[in-house]
């Protein structure tokens, strides 16, 4: 049962923050979100992720901004912007107007209820022709303050035609404390647009996250875009490109590595609909312990969508006994001229491998880093500069409480 | 194409549904509806024992609060499950023919029209076959002869008088009766359908196959199939499935499950040709079907082989729970949806047992306005060391009204699994087209020909009789296809 | 036999072929040469009716039949063989169910009878060996799997089997070593008769070693600019191309 005087309460904390006259889309957000709950049984894309237990516990509205207590990371040559606890401390802390879902998203639980709550994220919005002199690393620390505390955030990239931008998106939890966080992300491509997206999830253990980023992506402009999952307790990530003209790209790549009893679910939803598209599904998924992963890519080929090219490739790790994966490569194809192919495969380390490292010396565990990081490296390969990939790498193993130097794979 | 064209020329001008016809007989039908009467009605009337009827009803009282799924890639306007009738029988069936000489000539024509002489089948081909018309089984061949071998092959109904331990010990253990909507519904309705044991140790010396038949209008068919492979046995089945051309709509929801103990093998064969209804779309039959097999038993393998080219809905996910220790599972499938069929057809491997290993070949084709979605499941639970799956599932494109969409679920417990999954979709290559062309095979030929070296994997998995069957009809129903 | 005038080929909005007109009479094998990119495959493949190119003028007869309103098939009915350049792959379809069908399509187009199936093996045996191939190819995929040199080869031994009356090879000597390059030439050699015409479509000399043409063609810009006897090919294996062109831009 949905804890509603739990969200009521908040809601009416939290609208004391706002400006009178946004408060009434919020309100029939937020009455929406009481009315469908949060997803989980009963609906197939959410058949591994079952929400719904979780809404009765306490929450509570965002609290006030803090100051991050430990050293924030930055990268060379990246131009970073740090939200605390959901706010920008050079953004007005108050939230303004806010878009509430609409179409087919009306009645969207989480999406209802990151209108009724929403910040201020990235507001990204380029000009023709125009280009970020500089990467932006938008850098997201939640330490929360007491059980059950929500910060949830809408982002927008809008390049126009030819525009270039590389953007990192990057989410950083402190602390074990229950807390919600949602991530809604629009992105609009112009023609001959370019956008390079980077995210990096690592949040606490305590955290429930939903990342939403719906694409639109028209003629010759791409989408690169590579997501790396390291923390988080129960994590969702929904990517919704759409190939809106032709020559338009869409690259999708994932990692995760789910240890403890983290429970990570990741769906690619790629829809071509204008012919003359390409696109690609990248996914590699490894499971330590009791963690779970999930990954769904779909590609969805509609009526007219002429000449697509699409490719699903999909390898899985499992490194514990209690680890579980599932995974669903889909394809939904409506147009006769296309070329679209998926793979999948799921496996353990290779017993041969680890037995050739070691009889030349290398111990188990090394051995086991060296194939683990190898196995990884198709997706991390792809995070730039080094500093970023090195980070990350480091972050990796530190998870999977491995002491190996990072230098060693560098 | 190893036929002779001739042949097929003429099936094809004789008109596209060639088992459209519909016999004239004399029809003994319940009234349509459903409740716990008319259950009753049927059990009484088939003369059933009491947990017999106690397990329909139980299953009816099930249904009753189930919902029909939606979650599969089809659309269908709802089922009347009150406008149908739950039992038909050729009134000439009351007093069971003893043998198959005081069977009614009329319904003996009709599988000779269909091309099943029962007679001379009897007489000449090594296949034993039971005949299903519409809710009742109106005979078996060949029964003497594998009664000597100890199988027994006889229709369900006598099963469950002549040899009610076997059925009361099997049925519903492999589907449970409250297993999904369809399954709950056939379980408290269902008429007729085989029933096959295969003794320790024995090799069944011949064939043995299913030809169901769906004639009278309004009913719907609720067929259940049991084969139980003792220790060491060795089965082969086949099931064939026509129905007459008729503008409404017609449900066949069936159940089959097997079960094949310790090095038990069993290869079930199915060639699906159910009326797909006419070029707009109207009528033909609704296939929901729950096929099982349980690989109970260590180094058992259960093998599924299925040309589905009819029916204007399919559900189907013939399955196999590799429950014994190397235990295999195979499906291999070939659905052609071309019109406005819709087919929603797969298969779930269900890894529990240690070393076991499961293959899975799909073949999809989709033309004219037809949809097609493989529905895959394959899933290794802790207990399955060293599981193995290669599962691939190509789509071929005819046209650009059509669609292929392709569903195949993983679930992985065990980090000992080892699984690969591939597939494409393609249209038919041009270059392939105008080789053949181009070497004076026409246009229909050359697609024909292409589409059955694209089903080969599948095709050669069929007993001999079957495969030609196979490669006609899908011949027949790619008629129109192309230009 | 075959009257090529004037032809005129495109492929999207390229003109490859522009203003072709050539001859050969029956009983004759004429060799095509030329440099990459003169339009030599095209040619071929207008020949067997492929639709990736657009006729926009010109005529071409076999035996006084217009060619060009007709479908491949109709081609092969009539006749025409294209052994490829690069045969494709048909996985699943055996070479033996491929020849039947289109053997027994072909003749039933004639008006012949089709072959009984013990006939109809009995000759694909006979050619078989001729082509020195291990018969299990014949339950093989087409050209699945198959070296190039094998689908050569194949192609050879689909035209033995088919019997056309007019044979066009399109580089049908590239990939194969000597001893292969033998058995294919004898395997054309065989099917030389007063009642067909041969067109050798190649880039290299080589095969006309085996196979003696009666003329040789050089094609370049989408056009016959010379043509010979046997000679011509030597001189062109010596010289290479280029002599021609400057020959005509002097």
């Amino acid at each position: 049962m949905l804890n509603r005087d739990a969200y009521e309460s908040a809601f009416a904390r939290f609208s004391e923050t706002l400006p009178a006259a946004t408060i009434a889309p919020r309100r029939a957000a937020l009455q929406r979100f009481l009315d469908t709950g949060l997803p989980g049984k009963g609906l197939e894309a959410w058949k591994y992720t079952d929400l719904s237990p979780l809404g009765a516990e306490a929450v509570a509205a965002p609290s006030v901004r803090g100051r991050p207590e430990t050293p924030l990371p930055q990268f060379p040559g990246m131009h970073t912007r740090c939200w605390v606890n959901g706010r920008a401390p050079d953004v007005d802390a108050q939230a303004g107007p806010v878009e509430t879902p609409s179409g087919e998203h009306a009645h969207d639980g989480l999406a209802n209820l990151n209108a009724a709550f929403a910040l201020p994220g990235i507001d990204l919005l380029l000009d023709d022709g125009a280009s970020l002199d500089a990467p932006l690393h938008a850098l997201f620390v939640t330490e929360p303050q007491g059980d059950g505390e929500m910060v949830h955030l809408r982002h927008r990239i809008v390049l126009g035609e030819g525009a270039s931008a590389t953007v990192v998106v990057h989410e950083l939890g402190r602390g074990d404390a229950p807390r919600w966080s949602t991530h809604l992300l629009d992105i609009e491509l112009a023609r001959g647009a370019r956008l390079r997206l980077v995210r990096l999830q690592d949040e606490s253990a305590g955290t429930r996250g939903w990342f939403e980023a719906r694409a639109a992506v028209h003629g010759d402009a791409s989408l690169d875009m590579t997501q790396v999952d390291l923390g988080g307790g129960i994590v969702r990530n929904d990517w919704r490109p759409r190939l809106l003209g032709p020559g338009a790209d869409v690259v999708l790549r994932g990692l995760m590595a789910p240890v403890g009893r983290t429970h990570v679910d990741s769906q690619f939803l790629t829809e071509h609909a204008a012919a003359h598209g390409r696109s690609r599904q990248w996914f590699r998924g490894l499971a330590w312990d009791r963690a779970q992963g999930i990954f769904n890519g779909k590609v969805v080929v509609r009526p007219g969508a002429q000449k697509t090219d699409s490719e699903q490739r999909i390898a899985n790790l499992l490194l514990s006994p209690r680890a579980r994966i599932n995974a669903k490569p889909e394809l939904e194809i409506y147009a006769d001229d296309v070329k679209c192919a998926h793979g999948a495969t799921f496996g353990r380390l290779d017993p041969a491998a680890l037995f050739y490292l070691r009889s030349r010396g290398v111990d188990e565990a090394t051995a086991r880093a060296l194939l683990i990081h190898g196995f990884a490296e198709a997706v991390l390969q792809h995070l730039e500069p080094a500093e970023l990939r090195k980070a990350v790498v480091a972050r990796l193993l530190e998870r999977i409480g491995n002491e190996i130097d990072p230098e060693v794979l560098a | 194409m190893s036929t002779n064209t001739q042949d097929i020329e003429a099936l094809v001008r004789n008109r596209p549904y060639s088992a459209g016809f519909i016999t004239e007989i004399d029809a003994e039908t319940l009234p349509p509806g459903l409740n716990e009467d008319v259950i009753r009605a049927l059990s009484a009337r088939k003369n059933e024992p009491q947990w017999m009827l106690d397990f329909r009803l139980k299953a009816y009282r099930r249904w009753l609060t189930m919902r029909e799924p939606t979650w599969a890639h089809v659309h269908y306007p709802k089922i009347d499950y009150q406008g149908i009738s739950y039992y038909s029988a050729p009134k000439s069936m009351k007093d069971r023919p003893k043998s198959l000489d005081e069977v009614d000539p009329k319904l003996l024509e009709t599988y000779t029209k269909l091309g099943i002489p029962l007679k001379e089948q009897e007489m000449l081909a090594g296949v034993a076959v039971d005949v299903v018309f519409d809710s009742v089984s109106v005979g078996t061949t060949f029964k003497k002869k594998l009664a000597e071998a100890g199988v027994i092959f006889c229709s369900i109904s006598e099963a469950v008088q002549e040899h009610p331990e076997l059925v009361r010990k099997y049925l519903g253990t492999v589907v449970p009766f409250g297993d999904n909507f369809y399954a709950a519904l056939n379980s408290a309705v269902f008429t007729d359908g085989s029933f096959v044991y295969i003794p320790r140790g024995v090799r069944c010396p011949m064939e043995l196959s299913t030809y169901f038949r769906i004639n009278e209008r309004n009913t719907g068919q609720f067929e259940r199939t049991l084969i139980v492979a003792e220790e060491g046995s060795h089965v082969s089945y086949l099931e064939g499935c026509t129905a007459p051309q008729r503008d409404e709509n017609q449900l066949h929801a069936a159940v089959v499950e097997l079960v094949a103990l310790d090095d038990a093998q069993i290869k079930y064969s199915t060639v699906q040709n159910w009326y797909p209804g006419d070029e707009q779309g109207r009528g033909g039959i609704y296939n929901f079907v729950t096929k099982r097999g349980d690989c109970r038993g260590a180094r058992s393998k259960i093998s599924w082989t299925q040309v589905e080219t009819g029916s204007a809905v399919t559900w189907k996910y013939p399955s196999c729970i590799l429950r014994g220790d190397d235990s295999v599972g195979e499906f291999y499938s070939v659905a052609l949806t071309h019109h406005h069929q819709q087919a929603d057809t797969g298969t779930k491997m269900i890894h529990v047992g240690r070393n076991t290993r499961s293959t899975i070949v799909s073949k999809g084709i989709s033309a004219g306005r037809g949809q097609q979605s493989y529905r895959g499941l394959v899933r290794v639970l802790e207990s399955a060391e060293n599981a193995r799956n290669y599962t691939q599932c190509d789509s071929l494109l005819i046209g650009d009204q059509c669609g292929a969409h392709t569903f195949p679920y993983t679930e992985i417990r065990n980090p000992t699994a080892i699984l690969e999954h591939e597939a494409t979709t393609s249209k038919i290559s041009d270059d392939q087209l105008f080789y053949a062309r181009s070497r004076g095979i026409g246009e229909e030929d050359a697609v024909s020909m292409i589409v059955n070296g694209f089903c080969k994997q599948v095709f050669k998995e069929l007993p001999m009789e079957f495969a030609v069957e196979a490669q006609k009809l899908l011949q027949i129903s790619l008629e129109g296809a192309v230009g | 036999m075959l009257e090529i005038n004037n032809l005129h080929a495109r492929v999207g909005e390229t003109d490859i072929l522009k203003g072709l007109d050539l001859t050969v009479n029956a009983g004759e094998v004429h060799a095509v040469m030329g440099p990459n990119g003169s339009g030599k495959s095209t040619l071929s493949k207008i020949l067997a009716g492929s639709e990736d190119y657009t006729v926009t003028e010109g005529r071409v007869r076999l035996l006084g039949q217009d060619l060009l309103d007709m479908s491949p098939e109709q081609r092969a009915a009539a006749g025409v063989f294209l052994g490829f350049q690069y045969p494709v792959e048909i996985p699943g379809v055996s070479n033996m169910v491929f020849l039947k069908s289109a053997l027994n399509a072909q003749r039933k187009t004639r008006g012949e009878p089709e072959l009984e199936a013990g006939d109809f093996l009995a000759w694909v045996r006979h050619r078989v060996k001729q082509m020195k191939m291990d018969p299990a190819m014949l339950s093989r995929g087409v050209n699945e799997g198959f070296s190039g040199g094998e689908k050569k080869r194949n192609e050879i031994l689909q035209m033995l089997v088919l019997e056309p009356r007019l044979m066009v090879l399109d580089e049908t000597d590239s990939g194969l070593d000597i001893d292969a390059l033998k058995i294919v030439a004898e395997g054309i050699n065989a099917l030389r008769s007063p009642e067909r015409a041969t067109l050798l479509v190649t880039h290299y000399q080589r095969l006309l070693d085996y196979v003696q043409p009666d003329k040789v063609h050089v094609l370049s810009g989408g056009r016959i600019i010379k043509s010979g006897g046997p000679e011509l090919a030597h001189e062109l294996e010596e010289k290479g191309y280029g002599w021609l062109s400057e020959q005509r831009a002097a």
